[in-house]
Formats: C-alpha cells, structure tokens, sequence
C-alpha cells in the first residue's frame, strides 16, 4: 500500500514537473469527469430497462396482447392498429413471440430486425437490397408499428420521404 | 417554455387535489435536497439559458425530446401526490390491467422497472403528433387544433 502510494506520488510528481499550472487543467478533468459519469448513471439513455412482468401468469389472456395493452400502452397499441400490420392482422406474436416461450419465435420486447422482418419480407428485402443496399436495422426507415396506409396520420417514414 | 405552460395548465396536471397549482419545477427537479438536487438544477439551469441565448428554441425536437423525457421526470416527485398506486388520485380503484402493471414496477411481480414517465408519457404536455391517440383525446380537446 505504502508502495503504491509513493509510486503515484512519483508519477504525479514527475508529470507536473516544474510545471505546476498543470495541477488545475487535470483537477477540471477529474472533476468533468465524475460530473459526467454521475450524469450518465443518474440519468441513463435507454428508455426502458427492460424487465418483464410476468405474463405467464395472465392465463385467461395468453395470445391476447392487444386486450390487456390497450390499456397498459396505449400508444404503442394504437399506433400498431392503425398500421398496415394491424389491419392485417399480423399479431404482437408474430414477431414478439408468446410469454410461455412456446413456438419458433423467442419472447422479446425488442425482436432481432433481421430475424423477425426476413420471415416475411426476405423477397422484398432482397429485392430492395439490389436497388439501394440495406441500412443497420429496419425501423430507421420503416416504422416497425408505425407503418400505415393513410401516411396523415403519421410522420411520413423515412422510406415514404423523396430524397431532397 | 410558454407553449409547455400553455399545455400544462390545461392539462389533468393543471391542479393538484387541493385546487393549488402545479408548478414545473414540482415534478422536473428531484424534491430531495441533496446532490442529485444540485447536479439536476445547474445541469438544467445551464442548458436552458445556453439554448435561451444561443439556441432556436422554437426549433426543439419534441418527437426525440419524448424519447428521453422520462430522464427529466423523477419517479419520487410523482410518489409526492400519487403514494399509493393501486388507487388513482382521486382514490379510485385502478383497472386490473393498471395493477398489474403497477405490480412490476413495484417488483412484486416480474421486474418491470421502467420510470413512471416511461409509461404514463403526455401528463402535462401534448404535442402536435400524439394529439391522436384515444388515451390523449381529453387533453387534445382543450388544446386549440392549430399551432404546436
């Protein structure tokens, strides 16, 4: 410890050498440093941590998302109803899976893009990436629920905006 | 700022159950004296005279600001008026579908711990593009339809 200790002394000593003023510009640092890393564990970026409640236990409504999410997010609801995936009824299942884990797509609030949007879309996406290429992620450009037929109703999507 | 108090006093957050008004910095700055008190007001403090002077404040981006709203929105401020959250503030009983939610925020049930901001988004502000959804068709009402 007392080793450590006099070996950090040295190094500082020897960096700020004759050079004293040099004390405060790494003050500033240190002390940036620790206002920004308290910024960003206090207020983290991701919107939701995500943790599921535990749907295996809402039996009476187990394929029946809209039902109870209607209510719990109603935004993220509507805006799935008014979609093109809504009036065809293409439902939460279909990419997010069920809570009980059973069938060929995992549970998950947050489906792999690839994935779950190839196993309908592979012709078209093949198609749209000979033309144009293919960006990181589908819901840059469309929407994954905000995708409607009547484009009022919404921003337009990046896919439905001409380029300027 | 004056288009949010616009939206403030005339949304269900005008007034607390005591007919006082609420005040912005009730639910955005955190009620604790402490260093996230400290940390949040300069923070904030700086950045809104930086976009005062130097900043196009009729230019702010409400769709991606939404998305990080409930960063500004401190779960304690609204545990202030609403402590028990199997009963609405009127000290009704809430839906089934809201208890269950409430559960996993509560880590009763599940670990669903998003902020309260995270699901309860447009208490007091509404812009242009959520005005319609059915669950804001209240707010939207008392909001003029032209203008943000």
């Amino acid at each position: 410890m007392k080793k450590l200790r006099q070996f950090f002394t040295d190094t500082l000593n020897q960096i700020t050498l004759g050079r004293k003023w040099l004390i405060i510009p790494m003050a500033l640092a240190v002390l940036a440093l620790a206002y920004f890393s308290y910024l960003s564990l206090a207020f983290s970026g991701t919107r939701c941590t995500w943790g599921q409640a535990q749907h295996g236990e809402v039996t009476d409504a187990q394929s029946d998302c809209y039902a109870c999410h209607k209510k719990v997010t109603p935004k993220i609801a509507q805006d799935w109803n008014e979609s093109k995936h809504g009036m065809l009824l293409v439902k939460c299942y279909v990419c997010h899976g069920l809570p009980d884990g059973k069938g060929a797509v995992p549970f998950s609030a947050k489906p792999d893009a690839k994935v779950a949007c190839q196993r309908c879309h592979a012709p078209a996406i093949e198609r749209m990436y000979t033309k144009f290429g293919v960006r990181e992620g589908c819901n840059s450009c469309h929407g994954f629920h905000t995708n409607s037929l009547h484009h009022d109703a919404y921003a337009k999507s990046v896919s439905k905006q001409k380029a300027e | 700022m004056k288009r949010y108090e616009f939206e403030l006093k005339r949304s269900s957050h005008a007034v607390d159950k005591d007919k006082k008004p609420i005040t912005c910095e009730q639910c955005h700055i955190p009620r604790r004296a402490g260093i996230d008190y400290l940390v949040v007001k300069s923070y904030l403090g700086v950045r809104d005279l930086a976009v005062h002077f130097f900043g196009d404040t009729k230019d702010l981006d409400r769709r991606n600001m939404q998305l990080v709203a409930r960063r500004f929105v401190s779960d304690d401020n609204c545990r202030q008026c609403h402590q028990d959250l199997m009963l609405t503030a009127k000290g009704k009983s809430i839906s089934p579908e809201g208890k269950k939610a409430h559960e996993a925020w509560l880590g009763k049930d599940g670990k669903g711990r998003r902020t309260c901001a995270g699901c309860h988004s447009n208490m007091a502000h509404l812009p242009k593009f959520d005005r319609r959804y059915a669950v804001n068709a209240a707010f939207a009402a008392k909001l003029p339809p032209e203008g943000e």
